[in-house]
């Protein structure tokens, strides 16, 4: 079936001369005729859509789990003492209900619909093994979940925090990222993902990512090797040419600085060991240098000797002075 | 009717307490719910509030209640009834008896339930196109944006407007096989 052909013959503004042209092609097969009917009635049903679109339910149930979690505490303020025997009851429900549920679990675990998966990094730096051969890499605090269709009808992920990707290829099903306001998309590459309040940042290591807002479509740029993207939570976007490679120090392990000026040096230093930056004095020269796996009094150290500069720190901020 | 291949939710699983069978529910229902809402109460609105009201009662009931029909046919009368209610209250307060026509039972009825389901099929088919696909093909069906218009805007030429949209197309065929022939059929009832 010659689509492009086809949705010529649907378009509107095509004129009457063409659309009889495509009529007799139609004509010629009474298998693509039928075919083409199939594909017009779902042409036209499209056309009705627009109901369906402008409900949001990610964000309605954002609103709506908020909202159970609350009439549920406010319910367990004021339980009445001759309820008890209501909570009993619901326990014992509960308990066959979950015992019900065990049971059915052990008997279609392969098939079961409805397993959600979450994996939280919590204190410390995990990697994770997807079921599509993907590996993603977790900073500290952050998480990553996936429903049962995960690698079956998609690949959609919903990241909170921190993680750097090596997506597996897979052009049937593009590995999709979704973080705040913002769905990355990609066919099989490597990126890092980083979520802030103020925006939602992705740098591409290797092939290239599709970078949308996922609450305003028009908000959008393709992302390729070395390049990083920026989306606000207002919906605005900003694409670099570069790649700050100390974004992903906490994975690597490794800073990396290249005639980079001093004061860039110091904040990705203390952004890899989160601590705040406080800065006394003018700075003006650049640094080269490598560090891997290196204490942060190692780092400072080498730093006095090449800045002459007082670098002191305390458990949460590195203070510069002259 | 044309039955499913996913085992759906079910009362077991919302039983068992776990907020995720709530949540698949919830996210494989509230836009269909809320689009059968909207037949009635005319206000997206007004439509969103009585779905939402409606999954908050079923989360805090969600141990107690028993139900004689499937799961969908309970949701989509559940919201029926909480139309009608709004609907009922609205002409109280207003002592607007006739101007509103009455909804009766008849207006209810599992065709309407089987076209709403299926349109949203075919709405989420639509939603799992890759990016630039889904936002071209929704530009053209859903916004009713010429071909020039979209290539304009987006600027890219025509000629990739077409390419996607026959993409788009070809994806969804696939993705709704199973469901086409019956797509004329209900086109059919509906006339």
């Amino acid at each position: 079936m010659n689509f492009n052909r086809l949705i010529r013959y649907f378009d509107v503004s095509t004129s009457k001369e063409d659309k009889e042209k495509y009529q007799q092609w139609i004509n010629k097969d009474p298998s693509r005729k039928a075919e083409v009917e199939k594909l017009r009635m779902l042409w036209n049903e499209a056309e009705q859509l627009q109901p369906f679109d402008a409900v949001d339910t990610e964000s309605d149930w954002a609103v709506l789990r908020q909202r159970i979690s609350s009439s549920y505490k406010i319910r367990h303020n004021k339980i009445p003492l001759r309820q008890y025997i209501y909570r009993i009851a619901a326990i014992l429900i509960l308990a066959f209900g979950l015992s019900f549920g065990l049971i059915k679990i052990f008997r279609t675990v392969s098939q079961h619909p409805l397993v959600y998966k979450t994996f939280e990094s919590y204190g410390r730096v995990k990697t994770v093994n997807l079921p599509d051969n993907s590996v993603v890499v977790l900073n500290t605090h952050s998480s990553i979940r996936y429903d049962h269709t995960f690698n079956h009808s998609s690949r959609n992920i919903i990241l909170q925090g921190e993680a750097y990707f090596e997506a597996e290829p897979n052009p049937a099903l593009p590995f999709r990222v979704y973080t705040g306001n913002s769905v990355v998309e990609v066919k099989g590459t490597r990126f890092s993902i980083f979520e802030d309040s103020a925006y939602i940042r992705v740098l591409v290591l290797l092939g290239s990512v599709s970078f949308q807002s996922s609450e305003d479509p028009a908000v959008g740029t393709i992302l390729s090797e070395d390049e990083s993207g920026f989306i606000f939570r207002d919906n605005t976007l900003e694409k670099r040419h570069e790649v700050n490679i100390n974004n992903i120090s906490w994975k690597t392990g490794q800073l990396v600085f290249h005639k980079t000026p001093v004061k860039t040096a110091l904040q990705d230093i203390a952004h890899h060991f989160h601590k705040e930056l406080s800065i006394h004095t003018e700075l003006k020269d650049s640094l080269t240098a490598q560090f891997t796996e290196q204490s942060l009094e190692d780092i400072l150290e080498e730093l006095r000797l090449l800045t002459s500069l007082s670098i002191n720190h305390t458990d949460d901020i590195i203070v510069v002075k002259e | 009717m044309v039955t499913r291949r996913k085992k759906p939710v079910d009362l077991d699983d919302l039983k068992s307490g776990d907020i995720y069978p709530y949540e698949m529910l919830f996210r494989e229902y509230y836009r269909p719910l809320v689009v059968f809402a909207l037949k009635y109460v005319k206000d997206q609105d007004t439509a969103k509030e009585i779905v939402q009201e409606f999954f908050v009662k079923l989360y805090e009931k969600r141990f107690s209640f028993v139900i004689d029909t499937s799961l969908k046919s309970y949701l989509y009368r559940s919201i029926y009834n909480s139309c009608i209610n709004y609907i009922s209250h609205i002409e109280m307060r207003n002592r607007h008896f006739k101007k509103i026509a009455l909804l009766t039972e008849n207006d209810f009825s599992e065709n309407q339930i089987s076209t709403i389901e299926l349109q949203n099929r075919i709405y989420t088919s639509i939603d799992s196109l890759p990016l630039q696909c889904k936002r071209i093909f929704k530009m053209n069906r859903l916004e009713g944006l010429k071909n020039e218009e979209i290539a304009e805007k987006l600027k890219i030429s025509k000629r990739t407007v077409e390419t996607q949209i026959s993409k788009a197309l070809k994806i969804m065929r696939k993705k709704l096989a199973d469901y086409l022939p019956f797509i004329i059929v209900t086109n059919l009832l509906i006339i």
